[in-house]
């Protein structure tokens, strides 16, 4: 009987120590912290966005850490959108012990409205003169809750172009056809291709991306020949939703027009981002809406096959409402300290030091004459060492600076030929092709926070329904009808709430 | 027989059998810290959850507003639900119906042929696909079954006309069958392959003097000796009548099949994409498990009346 | 052990089962070999969907990138730690579970089962499971991947199920020996369940290989990462990868070959354990044997 009684205590203590043991092993980074304690700077914490590799690991910690004196450990949120967000909820609620957090707008204004993050003003204003003159006040602006400033404002890089329509050139050359410059000559192009390539797909197109920014089954370049460029439009003053423009079940007929005609995929529906990218880089297809992108592994491939292959993007059609595509000016992430750090000035500290135009070049370049290389403001990356050594800057930044990253960040897109090239070719006519979004620098207002993702996902699904023709274009005002009332008035009206204060005080936005 | 040893005195059982009750510790430890201690948090279903109220996330819970029934009167009073509740149902039963038995039969068939390494190979292949994600499987199904994939490029090459698989409401419910089928029967044949080892050679034998044929000892011992196995996957599967295939139908689907393949899960991650409903995700959960919970109930008491046995 | 019936001839039965079996086997098989074909294959190939059953242009610059420049083996190494222990912790848990519950005539059988049929069913949501951990001071400890899949209900029925059909002859003429509880379990059931315990515990590793949910909610360092969590983060945001491509020198390659590398590379060592674990699915005769 003993024996038995043993052997369970056995069994239980095994139970333990394994558990005990392995909780050990991965607290072996505990002490280490507590070491750092004691010194005079504090090790932050700084939870970021999902990116494919890990940044403690990576050369670049160690160099932010020797620039700015301070120990940092990186985390890192979920690659999925909507897991990141239910991650950064719960660990924000439950108390975590991050300093920095590098947030999303819309997850910055869900915390900082629940009062989950510090107020910096008076940090900013003792430790952060180089993040004040560096950052422009418009983009501080932003950055503000109820008058007082909660983050970092990191805006995109430099306002540019993403979308087009790519075409091959080499395949409409043989076909004796131009480059189309209107919708119409679009149309007659497209049909002249299916004559002309009975087995290929004039024209393919993603029904089903995980994109965030707008319908999936939207092409952007054909939106705007109907006068749609952006989600919101300003219409003499007044914000204007897509969904409510007059060109938009015009830009919905026609495209139905093209998928009845057999003009386009007709996988639509189910074709996903890489399902497109095939079809395109294998020949099957003419033209694929392109983001500049895709440039790199897709035209390696297109020209493995084609070595012939040429190919001509275009993103402006003049239509019956317009012409032209988006241009984004915005800011893509807030740098933020929840309540729970008590290291806000640290933090503070830390950005400011990572600014200073030295650091900045050097973290985010590197070393001039080793990594690149400058003349005015025209800088070239030298390589393979610059991306060796340079390639994920982009990660740990904390801030940019607004004036001078613009041209610094060409460098950037220099590293890869393809992109590059497609990157001039697509914003070659930025100021003629492109269409400001203004309400790039708008805060995630509640309204839309809360239905934009749901009712888009609606739309989206009503415009696949209505191109394949399950569902009637005559259903459109009953779509938009719906749509007002599942929260799309509610966001108009605290949109445009948002909007005229905004212009009234800082007038409209330009390039 | 040995039976009277359990005929004890209550005290002396428990004395005699002491070591049974040990054993179970370990797991009711589990059970209770890692299981129950969380089900406290689905009277969250009946409030309005905001998980930034007080302190921390539990101090939220009992701040937050009682709303009662609210959430279940949005999910049960939304005109669409009855169609995508009936959805779930259909689905499932089709499933169940097409699914449950293939494996039982791959792995009866499977263990009447007799070269061994016909069988490993075999077995070993048929069981890979489970290790793919659904976004794998959906992406090797779309180039066999595309427009333009293997299937239809044969039917055109023949002259005939294409078969939209993916976008015509008739047939998509057939593909998430397929799919399914391809990928898990392999796995679900383990539990029958392992349930088939138990079986005594002796009754094969006995039942080969008989004169029994092949089908013969599949029909009157194979399948009674695996019946135990066969009775507890069907019982867990009806369980799950609810919210099986979720992830499945989530890649798979697209707006053209809403209305054949729009079940209550995809439904309400559509609906509430971006809005962090905690309260309403955790009202709809506790509904399914209410419904395993009399699914399972009923299924085992109906087992053990025409089986006479169940789980419990 | 060669029986008449080996002999037998092939008759019609013979024909249609193979035939059938073969049938699924490729059906099942050939989309694998084409993933790896694929993650041998050269760009072009690849992202034009040319590359069926052998590679084409072949290459092996995916390896090098996945095993050697992504954060895959760090990961491997993390999966690994945690399926062994976790899987040997939870066969521990599990078999001492069943056993109990499997007697005919333990006292309380119906109610413990019905816990664990509760447990299976109902689910308090991810809040309470974080904060749990976090009470315990589990958040970021791989240990926390290890207690969240320790007792799986499903897997202690298929053991119950299992050794309710064990004759209880055997037990009880051993108890009449004066053996215990714990040595008819160690002695007795244990040697007679090999099938269902190697089952079992594949079950378990694959459970513990595969899951992706809580390591996606307990950890956060990009260190404690474990293989599905890169695998499916590699699957879903290739555009993080393509921008390494120019930085690596990898020229040859493409978004489709990088996930079917990393496909192949976090799946092969869990479906090699399956060769294994048939040893005991094949053998068939384990019972007879005990009881001689």
């Amino acid at each position: 009987m003993k024996n038995i009684v043993t052997k369970s205590f056995l069994i239980m203590l095994m139970v333990l120590f394994v558990g005990v043991g392995l909780s050990a092993q991965g607290q072996q980074v505990q002490p280490q912290a507590a070491a750092v304690v004691e010194q005079p700077l504090p090790a932050l914490k700084v939870l970021s966005f999902y990116a494919n590799f890990d940044p403690n690991k990576n050369p670049q910690k160690s160099i932010i850490e020797e620039v700015t004196g301070y120990q940092v450990e990186y985390f890192m949120l979920p690659q999925d959108t909507e897991k990141a967000d239910e991650k950064l909820n719960i660990t924000i609620a439950s108390g975590s012990d991050y300093d920095i957090l590098k947030l999303r707008p819309y997850q910055y204004y869900r915390l900082v409205k629940q009062g989950a993050l510090q107020e910096l003003d008076t940090v900013l204003a003792k430790s952060g003169p180089t993040l004040k003159s560096v950052i422009k006040p418009l983009s501080w602006e932003v950055a503000k809750y109820k008058g007082k400033t909660y983050a970092v404002p990191l805006s995109n890089e430099r306002p540019n172009i993403a979308n087009s329509i790519a075409i091959r050139k080499d395949l409409l050359d043989k076909a004796g056809l131009q480059v189309p410059k209107t919708l119409d000559e679009f149309t007659a192009v497209l049909r002249a291709l299916k004559k002309f390539y009975p087995n290929l797909i004039p024209m393919t197109g993603p029904g089903r991306i995980d994109q965030q920014m707008y319908l999936n089954s939207f092409v952007p370049v054909i939106g705007g020949a109907f006068g749609i460029y952006n989600e919101w439009t300003d219409v003499d003053g007044e914000l204007v939703h897509y969904v409510n423009m007059p060109g938009f079940k015009e830009y919905l007929a026609y495209m139905t027009g093209l998928y009845k005609e057999g003009l386009v995929d007709v996988d639509w529906p189910v074709n996903t981002l890489a399902s497109c990218n095939e079809k395109f880089v294998s020949g099957k297809a003419v033209m694929d809406p392109y983001h500049y992108n895709d440039a790199t592994a897709n035209l390696t491939a297109l020209k493995g096959n084609f070595p012939e292959v040429e190919l001509v993007y275009i993103n402006s059609l003049q239509g019956p409402r317009g012409a032209g595509v988006r241009i984004e000016r915005k800011i893509n992430y807030f740098i933020c300290v929840p309540k729970s750090s008590p290291n806000a000035e640290h933090a503070i500290k830390f950005m400011d030091k990572m600014l200073e135009y030295e650091n900045f070049e050097f973290l985010t370049l590197g070393q001039e004459g080793v990594h690149f290389t400058k003349q005015g403001t025209d800088f070239e990356p030298i390589m393979p060492i610059f991306n060796q050594e340079r390639f994920w800057s982009y990660w740990y930044l904390m801030g940019i600076d607004e004036y001078k990253y613009p041209d610094m960040w060409l460098a950037r897109i220099k590293k890869d030929a393809y992109q590059y090239a497609n990157f001039k070719a697509i914003n070659g006519n930025i100021a003629k092709e492109g269409h400001l979004d203004v309400t790039g620098f708008a805060p995630t207002v509640e309204a839309v926070a809360n239905n934009q993702q749901s009712l888009r996902k609606q739309v989206d699904d009503f415009c696949i329904r209505v191109l394949v023709g399950t569902e009637s274009i005559a259903s459109y005002e009953a779509m938009a009808a719906n749509w007002k009332k599942n929260g799309g008035d509610a966001m108009t009206t605290e949109m445009n709430a948002w909007y005229k204060e905004f212009v009234k005080t800082n007038g409209k936005i330009t390039l | 027989m040995g039976r009277s040893i359990h005929r004890q005195q209550s005290g002396s059982y428990f004395i005699t059998h002491h070591a049974l009750y040990l054993m179970l510790i370990p797991g009711l430890i589990y059970l209770v810290i890692y299981k129950f201690a969380p089900l406290l948090g689905l009277v969250i279903a009946f409030k309005d959850y905001n998980i930034f109220l007080g302190e921390n996330p539990i101090q939220a819970i009992f701040l937050s507003e009682w709303v009662g029934l609210k959430h279940y009167q949005r999910l049960f009073s939304d005109p669409y639900f009855l169609k995508v509740f009936t959805n779930t149902i259909i689905i499932n039963l089709y499933k169940i119906a097409f699914l449950f038995p293939i494996p039982i039969l791959f792995a009866v068939f499977l263990n009447e042929a007799r070269n061994k390494v016909f069988k490993k190979l075999v077995q070993t292949s048929v069981y890979i696909p489970y290790f793919f994600s659904w976004v794998i499987t959906f992406g090797i199904f779309y180039s066999v079954l595309g427009s333009y994939g293997i299937i239809n490029t044969v039917l055109k090459a023949l002259d005939l006309s294409s078969i939209q698989f993916f976008t015509n409401p008739k047939i998509f419910r057939g593909i998430l069958i397929l799919t399914e089928g391809w990928k898990e029967t392999g796995w679900n044949s383990i539990v029958y392959l392992a349930a088939i080892t138990a079986i005594d050679p002796t009754l094969y034998e006995a039942a080969e003097v008989d004169g029994a044929g092949r089908f013969r000892k599949i029909r009157h011992i194979t399948i009674p000796c695996i019946l135990p196995s066969i009775v507890l996957m069907l019982i867990i599967r009806i369980g799950s009548i609810l919210s099986g295939g979720y992830e499945q139908i989530l890649v798979m689907y697209n707006a053209v099949v809403y209305e054949v393949a729009d079940v209550i899960q995809t439904y309400v991650y559509r609906m509430g994409l971006g809005k962090m409903e905690y309260s309403l995700a955790t009202a709809l959960g506790l509904f399914n498990s209410i419904i395993a919970f009399i699914m399972i109930t009923l299924s085992n008491k109906l087992s053990k009346k025409m089986l006479g046995r169940g789980i419990w | 052990m060669v029986s008449p019936m080996v002999k037998r001839r092939i008759g019609m039965f013979e024909i249609v089962n193979y035939t059938v079996l073969l049938l699924f086997g490729f059906a099942t098989l050939f989309p694998f070999i084409n993933v790896i074909a694929k993650s041998m294959s050269g760009s072009s190939a690849v992202s034009s969907g040319k590359v069926f059953l052998l590679p084409l242009d072949f290459q092996l610059e995916t390896y090098r990138y996945i095993l050697f420049k992504s954060t895959f083996l760090q990961s491997f190494m993390v999966t690994l730690l945690v399926t062994v222990s976790g899987t040997m912790l939870a066969m521990i848990c599990t078999v001492l579970t069943a056993y109990p519950l499997s007697r005919s005539h333990f006292r309380g059988r119906k109610f413990f089962t019905v816990l664990y049929i509760f447990s299976m069913v109902f689910y308090g949501g991810m809040v309470p499971s974080y904060l749990l951990m976090k009470s315990l001071g589990l958040i970021d400890k791989l240990f926390s991947l290890i207690i969240a899949l320790l007792v799986s209900p499903f897997n202690m029925f298929v053991l119950k199920s299992y050794f309710e059909q064990l004759p209880e002859s055997i037990e009880e003429s051993a108890r009449i020996d004066g053996a215990g509880d714990f040595q008819i379990l160690s002695k007795i059931i244990i040697p007679m369940s090999k099938p269902v315990l190697a089952t079992v515990t594949m079950f378990y590793s694959v459970a513990y290989w595969n899951d992706y949910f809580h390591p996606m909610l307990f950890i956060d360092s990009p260190a404690n990462k474990p293989l599905q969590l890169f695998l499916y983060e590699t699957v879903k945001s290739p555009e993080t990868i393509i921008e390494q491509f120019s930085a690596n020198n990898l020229v040859n390659i493409s978004i489709d070959g990088i996930t079917s590398t990393a496909v192949v590379c976090a799946t092969i060592p869990i479906i090699l354990l399956y060769p294994l674990v048939q040893r005991y699915l094949m053998s068939g005769m384990t019972i007879g044997a005990v009881k001689e």
